[in-house]
């Protein structure tokens, strides 16, 4: 059995309804960071909260990467995907086809991307919500706490 | 403040070649610049260089072996632009009348650096970076902006590459001096859609130096004393404040810096050599410093203004493209080409007139920013 580790402890949650982004909100000025911040990065202020951003948002431009990199093989597909109107980069699960066009709503899944000395690195990628399924969601989240 | 000015330019051949010490390719751009200059390389009063990778004090290693010792010499480094970082520094050292006269060198050995043969690797501290995002994946991404928003086309793309390696083909320094297709720049491997390996630089070994001078020094020793009307180096800004990917809010704002103290606008510019890493970032740029109305950048590369013979050639070099890109040298290479441009000694890939040039260079990539860092030179005779 292998373990588990987030790339980066703080980035997301699981909640009854599924995985969420997690970003920080300023209670001074209201702006919103993903991946959170200490400090708000539009203000100054210190007083952040930290806020489920939820799991969905609109693609805004994709790209089929064709050279690996070591760690993942060539073929892997990346993107934008605007949530709560910031633009986060992920890797994206479009199950071989080419990307969708700019606009389509895409699903949050946290999966196991990468393996690092025995242990899966658990990071945020998106799926096209018309193909994702809570089950399979489910089911992830299930065999990764497995 | 005062004038400063370019007084000699040098510049190692570029390419891959692993027998060359940075060392080496340093010291033969510098020498080459002091020649230029006409001055004895122990007139130099101050000393800057720029490499990325890997080995500490470049400056006083180059330095040794002409001859000069005991002043006072900077190592900088700010990724791509770090050149550029360089060549600011001595022009502010110069202006501020701390020197008289001094020398910039950027200077990067690929192959023999610990990425050879590898792409720029990510920051521990980078999570785009992690997760897949790397320097051609980023333009990759903007490129797919730019088909979104601008109507560019894979053809518009392969076109600046085309372009690059038509001047390079003029450049007996390119690494590249052969043209190309259109089709062969689209049938080429295809590394980060739509970005093929034909729209990507190479990775390459090479330095460049530029000797700079106050004005009483430049009356005394340059032909042709070509000015630096504007100077700008500015940082990235936190990537949120970014409403569009097809910019780079930070080139546009080094070169409004630019604009400002040398006078000018957009329009009098004759003749640019820019950061063409990957060939769609080229139609960005041209929006960004200004050369046309923001949106017009495709439209502007289809009408040829900026080729051979156009309003405003880009990169007559042969650019990053066509030369290849050793880092930190890229900054330095580009203020010697403008410099070559407006002392009229560019060859067959001369800009006729040309009495105004820009150089620009982008560097550096930082998750949460824009970029990292960008320099504009506006120099005229």
């Amino acid at each position: 059995m292998s373990t588990q580790t987030p790339v980066r402890e703080g980035l997301f949650t699981e909640t009854a309804s599924g995985p969420t982004l997690l970003a920080s909100r300023c209670d001074t000025c209201g702006h919103t960071a993903y991946p959170a911040t200490a400090r708000c990065l539009a203000c100054g202020a210190e007083d952040l909260e930290t806020v489920e951003i939820g799991d969905e948002g609109d693609l805004l431009c994709a790209s089929v990467v064709h050279m690996g990199n070591g760690r993942f093989a060539p073929g892997y597909v990346v993107g934008y995907v605007v949530i709560d109107g910031i633009r986060v980069f992920a890797q994206l699960d479009t199950g071989g086809e080419e990307p969708p066009p700019p606009g389509t709503s895409m699903t949050l899944e946290i999966v196991p991307l990468w393996q690092q000395d025995d242990t899966d690195v658990l990071a945020p990628r998106f799926v096209p919500t018309s193909s994702a399924s809570r089950t399979s969601r489910t089911s992830r989240k299930e065999s990764a706490d497995a | 403040m005062r004038d400063v000015f370019v007084v000699g330019v040098g510049q190692s051949d570029f390419g891959k070649t692993p027998d060359r010490s940075a060392v080496q390719m340093g010291a033969q751009a510098a020498r080459e610049a002091i020649a230029d200059a006409g001055i004895k390389p122990t007139d130099l009063q101050g000393v800057f260089s720029s490499r990325v990778y890997d080995a500490m004090v470049t400056s006083q290693t180059i330095m040794k072996d002409l001859g000069v010792t005991r002043i006072e010499m900077v190592n900088v480094e700010n990724a791509c632009a770090g050149g550029g970082t360089a060549v600011r520094s001595l022009y502010k050292d110069i202006a501020a009348g701390f020197i008289d006269v001094g020398i910039a060198i950027g200077v990067e050995s690929m192959t023999t650096s610990p990425i050879a043969g590898k792409l720029i690797p990510p920051g521990k501290e980078d999570l785009d970076g992690q997760l897949g995002m790397s320097m051609p994946v980023l333009f990759a991404l903007q490129a797919q902006r730019l088909m979104e928003t601008h109507g560019a086309t894979r053809e518009d793309f392969a076109q600046v590459s085309v372009k690059a390696h038509d001047f390079g083909a003029l450049n007996p320094r390119a690494q590249y001096k052969k043209r190309l297709t259109v089709e062969e720049v689209l049938g080429s491997r295809m590394i980060a859609d739509p970005i093929t390996l034909l729209q990507c630089c190479p990775n390459t070994d090479g330095a460049a130096a530029v000797v700079m001078a106050s004005e009483e020094w430049a009356k005394k020793y340059a032909e042709v004393p070509v000015r630096i009307a504007g100077s700008a180096l500015v940082s990235g800004d936190y990537d949120f404040r970014r409403d569009d990917l097809t910019t780079l809010a930070l080139g546009s704002r080094a070169a409004q810096l630019a604009y400002e103290q040398a006078g000018i606008s957009p329009s009098d510019i004759d003749v640019v050599e820019l950061h063409d890493a990957f060939a769609s970032e080229e139609i960005v740029a041209y929006e960004d410093l200004g050369l046309c109305e923001r949106g017009e950048g495709v439209g502007m590369l289809r009408s040829g203004a900026t080729s051979a013979g156009g309003r405003v050639p880009v990169n007559p070099s042969g650019g990053l493209l066509s030369l290849g890109h050793p880092l930190a040298a890229s900054g330095v290479r580009v203020m010697c080409n403008v410099t070559d441009q407006l002392r009229g000694r560019a060859g067959a890939a001369q800009v006729p007139g040309a009495r105004v040039g820009l150089a620009q260079m982008l560097g550096g990539v930082v998750s949460g920013l824009d970029a990292a860092a960008a320099s504009v030179h506006v120099l005229k005779v």
